[in-house]
């Protein structure tokens, strides 16, 4: 059971109308979260990450291509989802300023989805059940449930936010940057919190970040994406020990940080340059070729498909086409 | 001293005046930058870093008031100067590179008029000697195709492109002493990097002090000479800045330090319990005793005298006194 795919996406496109043209957020993508596991979606602003969340929950439909959720395809518009679908997958927004409805009580935030779904039936129950929500994500109920989103802190604000997420007790949340507005501390509170839920529900996730060091210490498989595409998909050890992808390799060594064991993990002899490329006109071929150190006449004219190198490691590169 | 000190911040108290009262921000903060030397100054949101820059070029808001204290600019006092005096400081010392590069640059005015009028207002130039500066700080910059550059309004330019124009107009003529105040928190972490890596070359080449305020830890780090820790309106410790991180004195640098994510993937830390303290009626003796864990009685009256633990590291905290 340990190697089911609770979560399939295959070949998914999610294109924008805009006046200057045709944005590719997402551009055929194909990716497998299984039972259990975090799957971190790495990117930097515009890789389409976000929509990808976007789109599993089901706030966009897809342009085309597939997801399968428990083996049920669900790339239909919300409208068309079951209640019980929605009651399964649920989402922690990046901003929990903007994603609490300011007018309401904690109480009445946290509790709309118990409500929703018939879940609780008396007021009673419903306290009662907000203030065992409340307690996990480490915030005493007394304090919290009759005050407004305004009085309490943006940490304290993400955390209403991922109990509210987890109210419906749902198999799979989405985490978009959860902690990107918060500072060091409390960032470190809030993925605790996240990393007990995980555990204790063992929940399946989907987390959205740029932060690669926070990656390494949350999720078991990395996907990395770069302009609507997947460049690189390993799991988390591997990742960190080999880099394929130039992209990936980039990215790792424009990391910050503190200690010397962590300098020796960033790759050598790569230096980022260049600016990620517009999504209404991708560069042709490999959609990183003009900021690529290694890019041949290959990488300007054709695609690259993503291969499995080794068991579970899977890259989007002509230097590895051949072999 | 064996260099020749450029800024000297002395005891400086700073408040703001609100409609619920006055809010006590700095309580005593003290900085040192030598000429060339590039310096650090790291903290959370709201640990008051960026109003001891403002106090330095008196840029604090109109509710802001320096209620004691010094700043030393090469022997004259900052407070105490004449509007005109500062306006010089302003034009041709000191500059500051803002955290939010769309905000910094006037969205009516093409880049070339904003450099022009400065250079033509700070040193009095022709128009024609004044395009060639401008284009020669746009190059230093690294802005590929400076000429387009200088002909362009800022929105059509990426954020990375914006915060090099930034960089450009800091360091336009023979500045000293160069602010930067979170100059990469808004980019993409490969924008981040090359960012940082122009900036330290130029400071470098160029022998300017360099005052770089940041909550990324790790990018302080690979960048400065010295450090300076602020908590609640305090310097609570500094250093060299490899001292400082392997080895952190004052609970909260511990703690701080342990918060950031690791690329290694170590144990993740707890967070801080508590959150930094309300200004209005900010806590008595060291500002962090009630987050701290080793707090001691006398940690709640007075405010630690500083102590040397090894050269040129200071720590500010009780713990240390007694040696």
């Amino acid at each position: 059971m340990e190697n089911e795919y609770i979560l399939k996406i295959q070949n998914l496109k999610k294109y924008f109308e805009t006046p200057y043209g045709t944005v590719r957020a997402v551009d055929n993508i194909s990716l497998k979260v299984r039972k259990g596991t975090t799957m971190g979606l790495v990117g930097e602003s515009g890789s389409g990450k976000s929509t990808t969340g976007h789109v599993v929950v089901g706030l966009f439909p897809p342009t085309s291509g597939k997801i399968f959720f428990k083996n049920k395809d669900i790339s239909v518009p919300l409208e068309k989802r079951s209640k019980e679908l929605k009651k399964d997958i649920q989402m922690v927004f990046q901003d929990p300023a903007s994603s609490l409805n300011p007018k309401k009580i904690i109480r009445d935030i946290v509790g709309l989805p118990l409500k929703v779904h018939k879940m609780v039936q008396t007021k009673e129950e419903l306290e009662e059940k907000v203030a065992k929500l409340l307690e996990m994500v480490e915030l005493p109920p007394e304090d919290f449930m009759y005050r407004r989103p305004v009085d309490i802190g943006g940490g304290e604000k993400q955390a209403v936010s991922i109990a509210r997420a987890i109210a419906t007790n749902p198999s799979f949340v989405i985490f978009d940057e959860p902690t990107s507005a918060l500072d060091v501390s409390i960032q470190a509170k809030i993925i605790n919190s996240i990393l007990n839920i995980q555990r204790k529900f063992r929940l399946t996730s989907l987390f959205i970040t740029h932060d690669l060091s926070l990656m390494r210490n949350i999720s078991s498989e990395v996907t990395i994406m770069y302009l609507g595409k997947v460049c690189e998909i390993a799991p988390t050890d591997v990742f960190f020990q080999k880099p394929l992808h130039p992209y990936t390799q980039m990215l790792l060594s424009s990391v910050p940080v503190l200690t010397k064991e962590e300098e020796e993990l960033k790759p050598k002899g790569i230096k980022s340059i260049g600016e990620i490329g517009s999504p209404i006109h991708p560069p042709s071929g490999c959609r990183f070729h003009p900021r690529c150190p290694y890019a041949k006449e290959i990488c300007k004219k054709k695609e690259p498909r993503l291969i499995e190198v080794e068991p579970g490691h899977f890259v989007a590169c002509h230097l590895y086409a051949e072999k | 001293m064996d260099k020749d000190i450029l800024l000297e911040v002395k005891n400086l108290h700073v408040g703001y005046k609100t409609h619920i009262g006055i809010s006590h921000v700095l309580k005593g903060v003290h900085l040192t930058v030598h000429k060339g030397e590039r310096i650090g100054v790291i903290g959370e949101s709201g640990s008051g870093k960026t109003t001891t820059m403002k106090s330095i070029l008196r840029i604090l808001p109109s509710n802001g008031m320096i209620k004691e204290g010094e700043i030393f600019y090469q022997g004259e006092n900052i407070l105490e100067m004449k509007y005109e005096e500062l306006l010089e400081l302003r034009r041709k010392k000191i500059s500051m590179i803002f955290q939010d590069p769309t905000s910094a640059l006037n969205p009516l005015f093409k880049i070339g008029q904003l450099m022009l009028d400065i250079i033509k207002h700070s040193y009095n130039l022709e128009e024609s000697e004044a395009k060639e500066m401008a284009l020669k700080a746009l190059r230093d910059a690294a802005l590929p195709d400076p000429e387009r550059v200088f002909d362009s309004y800022p929105f059509q330019l990426s954020g990375g492109m914006r915060q090099r124009v930034c960089i450009a107009l800091a360091l336009i003529g023979d500045r000293e002493l160069i602010i930067a105040d979170e100059p990469t928190t808004n980019l993409d972490v490969t924008i981040k990097a090359q960012v940082l890596n122009l900036l330290t070359k130029l400071v470098r080449e160029r022998n300017v002090g360099w005052i770089f305020v940041s909550q990324a830890l790790g990018a302080v780090r690979e960048n400065v000479d010295r450090v300076y820790v602020m908590y609640a309106g305090n310097i609570i410790e500094w250093g060299p800045t490899e001292k400082v991180f392997s080895n952190p004195m004052h609970p909260y640098t511990q703690k701080l330090l342990e918060c950031v994510p690791k690329l290694t993937g170590t144990e993740f830390s707890k967070g801080i319990r508590g959150r930094i303290p309300n200004y209005f009626n900010p806590p008595s003796g060291c500002r962090f005793h009630p987050r701290c864990d080793f707090v001691m009685d006398e940690c709640k009256k007075t405010f630690p005298e500083p102590v040397e633990v090894e050269t040129g590291h200071f720590v500010a905290c009780n713990l240390y006194r007694r040696r």
